[in-house]
């Protein structure tokens, strides 16, 4: 037990670490640091802006942040290891594909989670919301994270990786997108990162605990057990020969 | 004795291709033991069987004593692995990508500044991996491999693309880790490294093993019933090894004028075209 912690430990480490060094990397996962600093630029000052800085910055930077950082993390630095056969070396010290999957998973949601709390600060908002806001980053980033570990298994470099990322990012940035329309409003928590978007506008307003983030709170649990059943599939058809 | 390691009849196919066929040999504990063929004869899918990166068709492995089904992770925590394709963290220093490996092996890592100087990185310890050129690189790779002091080693060309001098710290370096009892299992194609190091080696073509022995036994086992002697006046008289070429031999001798005698034997590599009509 201490040993799968202690290798666990050591390979968490080691992708935060891998992602603070990439600067390129760096930069696309704390990209929407950037998004929340220039809001608060345009819109901050503004007293009669300060409502609609929290209910329409709250769940886009969380959005953005949730879908920046993990197929980074997750999917890319993967490929990329494989690619360059870091991996398979890493495969021959005993580490297990799932542990390692598990490793960059953990790496991503911590790394969200802080960029979460970046984004948070960089808003200005009153500091009762800061844990509510990291805690739904962390779970909508929960599920990010394990839809890029699906394709991640499978991507042999880094072309296919950024292939793959493709439809997560639409996936994970389609709540945004929703509000947009009359028609698809309803629907957003019904998407992936959806349920999480809802919450933040609850949060926005002070009404997280309310009956009405019920639904999206269940909706992006079942995402998250959907997300895992999938990862634990696809890991069952993960060639054993990297 | 049991065997280390072993293979028993085992196959392994690739869609319609047969790669591997009817494989059987064993090592024994401490021996320093060869897989040597050309390209594409099987020797890296044997070791890939050898570590569950690939599962076989039919037949039997066993490894310290247990089928390779019912190996455990404690089982692969006494062996290190060197691939083909083995690769470090090009952002990492050598140092700290053996660091690294040490932490995720579990041991405290206190023998990397040994390991460095046994393999002559010492002084390039903190070179980034993508600054390293591919020797460098390679031992690299070895080291980690050899981080937590592990019983078995396997070994898939380790010399490879490397330079005369490289080529021999690291064939140096593995004489003293077979001669303190490490069990080593290599492939190469290289038939004077499989001589330089290997007790026996197994020569394999095509997925078969055609023969497995000391290098020195399979020389003999095709050497010509002759003897070569080199004379002093510049001839070289070739005679029969029995007793019809023993007056030659003792006339050059007696005339001092023999600079050297030796029995001809083949190499390797004609042990390999001798087994299997082809070159190597």
């Amino acid at each position: 037990m201490q040993g799968t912690l202690r290798t666990t430990g050591a390979l968490v480490a080691k992708c935060l670490e891998d992602t603070v060094k990439n600067l390129g990397l760096l930069v696309i996962c704390i990209l929407p640091v950037g998004f929340t600093v220039l809001y608060q630029a345009v819109l901050g000052g503004a007293e009669d802006a300060r409502h609609v800085m929290s209910w329409f910055v709250f769940p886009t930077m969380l959005t953005f942040a949730t879908t920046m950082a993990p197929p980074t993390i997750a999917l890319y630095t993967t490929a990329l290891d494989r690619e360059k056969g870091a991996l398979r070396t890493l495969l021959l010290a005993g580490v297990s594909l799932k542990r390692l999957l598990l490793a960059r998973g953990i790496a991503s949601v911590l790394f969200t989670a802080a960029v979460t709390a970046a984004c948070f600060l960089c808003a200005g908002e009153p500091l009762h919301r800061l844990l509510p806001l990291v805690a739904l980053g962390a779970a909508g980033a929960t599920v990010i994270t394990l839809l890029s570990l699906v394709p991640a298994v499978f991507a042999r470099n880094q072309t296919d990786s950024s292939l793959y990322s493709v439809p997560i990012l639409f996936v994970g940035l389609a709540p945004m997108f929703f509000q947009y329309s009359e028609a698809l409003i309803p629907f957003t928590a019904f998407l992936p990162t959806g349920g999480m978007f809802a919450l933040a506008q609850l949060l926005a307003q002070d009404a997280l605990f309310s009956a009405e983030a019920v639904l999206p709170a269940v909706l992006t649990v079942a995402w998250i057990a959907v997300a895992a059943i999938a990862l634990a599939a696809t890991l069952r058809r993960a060639p054993r020969d990297v | 004795m049991n065997p280390l390691l072993s293979m028993e009849d085992v196959s392994l196919s690739f869609k319609a291709k047969r790669v591997l066929d009817h494989l059987a040999f064993q090592v024994e504990r401490g021996e320093c033991f060869g897989f040597l063929g050309p390209s594409g004869a099987g020797k890296t899918t044997t070791i890939k069987l050898l570590t569950r990166q690939l599962v076989k068709d039919s037949g039997r492995i066993t490894l310290f004593g247990r089928p390779i089904e019912h190996a455990s992770n404690a089982d692969y925590e006494r062996i290190g692995i060197l691939s083909d394709t083995s690769a470090l963290y090009e952002r990492m220093s050598i140092e700290d990508n053996l660091r690294f490996y040490a932490k995720i092996r579990g041991v405290t890592g206190n023998n990397l500044p040994t390991l460095l100087e046994r393999m002559n990185l010492a002084d390039d310890r903190k070179t980034l991996i993508k600054n390293c050129s591919k020797g460098m690189r390679q031992r690299a790779a070895l080291l980690a491999a050899l981080v937590h002091g592990p019983e078995l080693l396997f070994l898939d060309e380790p010399t490879s693309g490397l330079d005369p001098a490289a080529r021999a710290e690291v064939h140096k370096m593995l004489r003293e880790l077979n001669d303190a009892g490490t069990t080593v299992f290599l492939t190469t194609h290289d038939m004077a490294e499989a001589e330089d190091l290997c007790r026996r080696v197994g020569i394999l073509d095509e997925g078969r093993l055609v023969a497995c022995d000391a290098p020195e036994a399979l020389r003999l086992r095709f050497a010509k019933n002759e003897v070569l002697m080199r004379l002093a006046d510049g001839r070289v008289v070739r005679t029969s090894k029995d007793a019809a070429g023993a007056p030659a031999v003792a006339e050059a001798l007696a005339s001092g004028g023999c600079l050297s005698i030796h029995s001809v034997e083949p190499n390797l590599e004609e042990v390999f075209l001798e087994l299997t009509g082809r070159e190597f």
